[in-house]
């Protein structure tokens, strides 16, 4: 590792940490959500620097992108607590009994001597760099990642998009209704924003489909295009176009699940035929994975701005509850 | 499309079944979700029971997802352990589904939301046989956090306040075990280079690598298991959900991470196992009787009751890794390892049955005096007979009182305890049954009290009372198949194979 | 040319390897994260704090995969963190939405505090 690489690699890794520390310690929550995006973005960075473009992607889409947004949507409920006693790390205001936090720290102080020990002396075990490699060939893409998202480890994937569906319910239990409120199709003329999603919205979609057509081969593919669509969504819904709140029960519904459905409707097909689940012949495998790809690509990207959507709907809660008109206007089913 | 349903994909179909329902309730409009969702539970306990038949001579089966094999691919493992955890499931999950759609049918105002219970409930059954499954410690980390979200999600279906603010606290606890359980399966892969469990523990050495993993699986683990003292989300949480959701939280979702413990401790981490750490989760699960029993003594409504029940009861499970992490030349040794494995299993079936009948039958009082205070079950025999009669069949299973599964369970400890000679273990088990009993008789005073005067009663729908008695009965008799299960279990290698410690309480060998 | 080729890094002295060092930053931003959930009180302060705990357990396995590298980094640990990350943002979202409905419902703004 040369010397301006280290370096390079130092201050990072300080800027990372330094960011984390500041997003829980700092008292006021806006400062504290804008350290935890930076800090996201930072981590991008850093999945850069170690040879995971994918990750990066990924990272600074959702994790940054998607959960800020989130994140600075939330913070306006809990406005006017920035000084509050709540807000900072307990023990630097007494909040905390002083004793019971000594302790904690001093136990994750020990813990963290413990885990730095495990980490440095971790033995080699070599991963599965090689056997990726050699099974490529089988695999129906060229990209090793998306070999592993989509073929060798399909089962995960799988799952993780059934966790979209499954959060997605859960956001409605919290929330109280299935459903988006009733929006208005408005779309706005005055806002800067509104020129910028005519500009970039169909740029976005462009830009989706061909990160989803680019897995098949590098860096990108259903995730990485999901999320690039959702974000386009949500730059609609932002500008006035409440296409979410527009769309019928059946199509929303049908639109969250059809990345898990079809998903699972590819993996029990080849069943019939004697193949094990979620196993594709090798001679169609790349084209099945393309078609599980754009489904998994179209339910990521409705359920991130679906997220978005429900979010905002929760505001119509909170202004409503303020003139006592909670409740009024719930679903659309 | 016979080669669909060939024996060789039967532990797909485990997983698959309840996500195929979960999918279509997703789809389908309010008023057909709690039909359909019945179907599908209904459908789901086909592939249990076929797994139990076919595993009763005790041997296992490998279906390998997507063709590929480990160390590329994730296998799922069907062997007698997983078999009994998925017909657990599958009995107490088709019982709550009924008793679901008959309360969410009659007594919920809301059945929009309501009905969202079947989507969810749905795809946490299918994320528990995931659990039983899973040969990938990858995996297990995406069905751990597919049960984790459906499971918080559910416990806030009510959307009251406590509810809600006991789900956060839950969604918490259970991010951070699962994060935890992440980082130890990075380390562990980081040390092996692979993710397939068997492989995994062919593959690491001892070391503090090893041995820090091993904390931090086990520490996630026990976080979500709610051992104490990681227990402190769980009787908010659980008292104050919907009654089918406190059944499935307390019998089903906290034995999935139980089991992942119980796997990982035999299979992968014997390698760094000590006398010590078999004693210290011990001492927790023995300080958790007393505790959580002492807390349940304290309550004054009964679903928090039931709920601090559950720590107690929970305790039990891990006094069995003290007995199977002894010191090798120990006389006796597979014997009692046979005990012990037994008694932990049947304690699992056990308090399965009688915690889920227990939050059923509370549910119908709650229905007809619309709270779960202690006063207002007076002269409950008199109102609700087949409710007390529940009531009183699920307690004396807790208690461990002759002849209910809740008493094999803990008379196969008491054996495994005194034959290992770890007789410190013995008072534990005991003074836990007396404290058990009494907050169970407690409970059954004031149902047999006369009641000065009769507060108005709702009608309860009698499927509703019939569904918490039948799960009350499946605890006492649930003691009667005990050779059927014994025989299940034989097909697994660790079980009757103790893991060994040299005598001088080092290392483990192999 | 399908496999992206990794940048091969100069000669220079052995003083720490790229991913010791994020591995360190990785135990380092589980502890501080695990810190901040017990010691913050604020509901949106503790699902930050998970999120950087995740965020500890993510990095270590991406530093991982760059050890493992031959020509390319390993791909497996990058598939499951792409995983990991969409389902914590799931699971963060879904406290989020918690948080907010808790504060609008009841005030409160952290366990067990008063409503403002």
């Amino acid at each position: 590792m040369s010397v301006l690489n280290l370096i390079i690699d130092t201050l990072l890794a300080l800027l990372i940490l330094g960011l984390a520390l500041r997003a829980v310690a700092v008292q006021s929550l806006y400062q504290s959500a804008i350290s935890f995006i930076a800090f996201g973005l930072m981590l991008a960075l850093a999945w850069a620097r170690l040879a995971a473009p994918d990750v990066a992607l990924a990272e600074a889409a959702i994790g940054a992108g998607l959960l800020g947004v989130l994140l600075i949507h939330s913070l306006r409920d809990f406005a006017g607590e920035d000084d509050g006693e709540a807000a900072g790390f307990a023990i630097k205001l007494g909040q905390y009994p002083r004793l019971p936090s000594f302790f904690i720290l001093l136990g994750i102080g020990i813990f963290s001597g413990v885990l730095l020990v495990a980490v440095l002396q971790m033995p080699d075990g070599g991963g599965l760099t090689a056997a990726s490699v050699t099974a490529l060939a089988d695999s129906g893409v060229d990209h090793p990642v998306t070999a592993v998202l989509l073929n060798y480890r399909s089962y995960d994937t799988w799952l993780e998009i059934g966790v979209l569906v499954i959060a997605m319910l859960a956001i409605f239990c919290a929330g109280g209704f299935e459903g988006f409120r009733r929006g208005q199709w408005r779309p706005r003329q005055d806002l800067i924003i509104a020129r910028f999603a005519r500009l970039l919205a169909p740029l976005m979609v462009l830009v989706a489909g061909y990160l989803l057509w680019l897995g098949k081969a590098y860096p990108g593919g259903a995730f990485q295009a999901g999320v690039v669509l959702g974000a386009a969504g949500i730059i609609l819904q932002m500008a006035g176009w409440h296409f979410v709140e527009a769309m019928s029960r059946w199509l929303w519904q049908w639109g969250l699940a059809i990345g898990f459905a079809f998903f699972l409707f590819a993996g029990i097909g080849f069943m019939a035929f004697d193949l094990a689940f979620l196993e594709y012949p090798a001679a169609h495998a790349g084209i099945l994975i393309l078609w599980v790809e754009s489904f998994a690509t179209l339910s990521i990207g409705l359920t991130m701005t679906c997220f978005y959507v429900y979010f905002t709907g929760m505001d119509a809660d909170t202004s409503a509850g303020a003139n006592g008109k909670g409740g009024a206007g719930h679903g659309n089913a | 499309m016979s080669a669909l349903f060939q024996s060789s994909n039967l532990p797909a179909w485990l997983v698959l079944v309840p996500v195929i329902g979960g999918v279509v309730t997703f789809l389908l409009p309010v008023r057909l979700r709690g039909g359909v969702g019945l179907l599908f539970a209904a459908l789901t306990t086909l592939p249990a029971l076929f797994a139990g038949w076919l595993l009763t001579g005790g041997t296992s089966m490998r279906h390998a997802l997507g063709g590929w094999e480990a160390p590329l691919g994730i296998a799922l493992e069907l062997d007698g352990l997983g078999a009994v955890f998925i017909l657990m499931t599958a009995v107490v999950g088709l019982i709550v589904s009924i008793y679901a759609r008959v309360y969410f049918s009659t007594v919920v105002p809301d059945p929009a939301r309501a009905s969202m219970f079947w989507p969810l409930w749905l795809l946490l059954w299918a994320g528990l046989n995931g659990m039983y499954l899973s040969e990938d410690l990858f995996n297990l980390y995406v069905v751990i956090e597919v049960v984790g979200i459906a499971a918080v999600g559910l416990a806030v279906l009510s959307g009251k306040t406590p509810a809600l603010v006991a789900g956060l606290r839950y969604l918490i606890a259970a991010i951070v075990g699962s994060m935890a359980y992440l980082m130890g399966v990075a380390l562990l892969f980081g040390a092996t280079g692979v993710l397939d469990i068997s492989m995994a523990a062919a593959a690491l050495d001892s070391g503090p690598t090893a041995r820090t993993a091993f904390a931090l699986i086990l520490l996630g683990l026990m976080v979500k298991t709610a051992l104490f003292p990681l227990h402190f989300w769980l009787p908010p949480a659980h008292s104050s959900a919907e009654p089918p959701v406190s059944a499935i939280l307390s019998a089903l979702v906290l034995k999935g991470t139980f089991y992942i413990i119980l796997r990982l401790w035999v299979e992968i981490f014997d390698v760094s196992l000590s006398f010590a750490a078999g004693q210290i989760v011990g001492a927790l699960g023995a300080t958790a009787v007393i505790w959580g029993s002492l807390q349940a003594l304290r309550q004054d409504r009964l679903k928090l009751v039931i709920a601090h029940s559950s720590v107690a009861q929970i305790g039990y499970l891990f006094l069995l890794f003290p007995l199977i992490t002894v010191p090798l030349g120990a006389s006796g040794e597979a014997e009692w390892a046979i005990f012990a494995w037994t008694g932990a299993i049947y304690q699992v079936l056990a308090h399965g049955f009688a915690k889920a009948a227990f939050f059923l039958a509370i549910g119908v009082v709650v229905i007809a005096f619309g709270n779960d205070r202690r006063e207002s079950i007076l002269n409950l025999v008199g109102r609700l007979p087949m409710v007390t009669f529940a009531i009183g069949l699920a307690g004396v299973s807790l208690i461990g009182l002759p002849p209910s599964g809740g008493f094999l369970a803990k008379w196969m400890l008491l054996k495994a305890v005194f034959a290992s000679g770890q007789w410190w273990w013995v008072p534990f088990i005991l003074v836990g049954s007396l404290l058990t009993a009494g907050y169970i008789f407690m409970i059954l005073r004031l149902a047999f009290a006369p009641a000065d005067k009769e507060v108005p009663m709702r009608k309860v729908p009698r499927g509703l009372q019939l569904c918490a008695l039948l799960l009350a009965i499946a605890a006492i008799v649930i003691a009667l198949p005990a050779e059927w299960i014994t025989g299940l279990l034989q097909g697994m290698s660790a079980f009757g194979d103790p893991v060994e410690l040299m005598s001088n309480g080092g290392e483990a060998v192999r | 040319m399908p496999i992206p080729q990794r940048v091969q890094t100069g000669k220079g002295a052995r003083v720490m390897e790229t991913h010791e060092l994020y591995g360190v930053v990785a135990v380092g931003l589980f502890c501080i994260g695990l810190a901040a959930v017990f010691l913050c009180r604020h509901l949106l302060k503790k699902i930050i704090a998970t999120k950087i705990i995740g965020a500890g357990a993510f990095l270590m396995l991406i530093s991982i995969a760059e050890r493992d590298a031959e020509i390319i980094a390993d791909p497996v640990p990058h598939a499951m963190v792409i995983t990991g990350i969409v389902v914590a943002v799931s699971a963060a979202a879904f406290a989020l939405a918690l948080a907010r409905q808790i504060r609008m419902k009841s005030g409160q703004s952290e366990f067990g505090g008063e409503p403002k």
